[in-house]
């Protein structure tokens, strides 16, 4: 796994994208798995719910974002902050593209702190989720013995 | 959209508003991460790879960022809203901070209470936001995340 150290990071850098399209059984095991029911199971359930079609729930869709962070501050980062927005429904087969940008960077001298906005793009071009994003990052000066 | 605050003519049980829910207690499986993770495609070691874990900065497997959505603990508090029963309610935004990792192995409590109730006016009626701000702490007694959950739903029409 990469680590990304706070000296190599600057605002405006780009990260990701991450591509997700979590199709009806995806999105059918994560609602059950996370004991979710009717629109997040199938098309029956969302109708009875009064809605016209099965959705993917916002903790899916904010799991992928927050996966984009994750795996690109490496394993001595830290998620420390993570607000996010839901814009727009969700559906199976969507095409999400998690993207973000960087748009601060501080330091205390031994650990930077890294803030972020982070978004879902879907397939029409909409941000259904939108989020910024606070992550803790080693510094390479901290790091030498 | 126009806000307004909880007093404008909204309907629910106001003695709830800032009083602690304990929900009780969830035991974290690596299991039950491993399995959570994997739902979401997770590939990151620290999530789903037991041995590398071990090797990692917290020794163990420890939970992605949306893992509190798949612990399951007691209702919290309900404000007994009057709303609309045909109308879903929706998540409108969360906002967390974590404080350290959740391990395989610990066990986590939590305790909410409704911060905040207000409506909004827009194009399709008013809408009613509750927001809850659920505390996890660990088997040692330290806060390991915070979160503040707002949801909405539409308000009753009769």
């Amino acid at each position: 796994m990469n680590q990304v150290y706070f000296e190599d990071v600057e605002p405006g850098d780009l990260v990701g994208p991450i591509v997700k399209q979590p199709g009806v059984e995806e999105t059918r095991a994560f609602a059950e798995l996370s004991r979710l029911s009717g629109r997040f199971v199938s098309s029956e359930g969302a109708r009875k719910e009064g809605t016209d079609r099965m959705l993917v729930s916002s903790w899916q869709s904010m799991g992928y974002l927050a996966q984009l962070i994750t795996d690109w501050m490496g394993e001595k980062g830290f998620l420390s902050k993570y607000s996010v927005f839901f814009r727009r429904r969700v559906e199976p087969d969507d095409r999400l593209e998690c993207q973000a940008v960087v748009t601060d960077t501080q330091t205390d001298g031994e650990r930077g702190v890294v803030t972020l906005d982070a978004f879902i793009v879907n397939q029409r071009g909409e941000r259904p989720l939108q989020a910024t994003v606070e992550v803790t990052l080693p510094m390479r000066s901290a790091d030498r013995p | 959209m126009a806000e307004s605050n909880a007093g404008d003519g909204l309907e629910f049980d106001r003695s709830v508003l800032g009083v602690d829910v304990d929900m009780g207690e969830f035991h974290v499986t690596k299991e039950a991460i491993i399995a959570y993770a994997r739902a979401l495609g997770e590939t990151n070691p620290l999530y789903v790879d037991e041995e590398a874990a071990k090797n990692g900065p917290y020794g163990t497997v420890i939970a992605p960022a949306g893992f509190y959505t798949y612990m399951k603990f007691r209702p919290g508090p309900n404000p007994g809203l009057r709303v609309h029963e045909n109308r879903l309610g929706y998540m409108a935004g969360q906002d967390i901070e974590y404080l350290e990792p959740i391990r395989a192995g610990d066990t986590i409590s939590a305790r909410a209470q409704i911060s905040h109730v207000y409506t909004k006016t827009g194009r399709t009626g008013r809408l009613v936001f509750v927001v809850t701000r659920t505390t996890y702490a660990n088997q040692h007694g330290r806060t390991v995340m915070v979160v503040e959950s707002s949801n909405v739903r539409s308000e009753t029409m009769v």
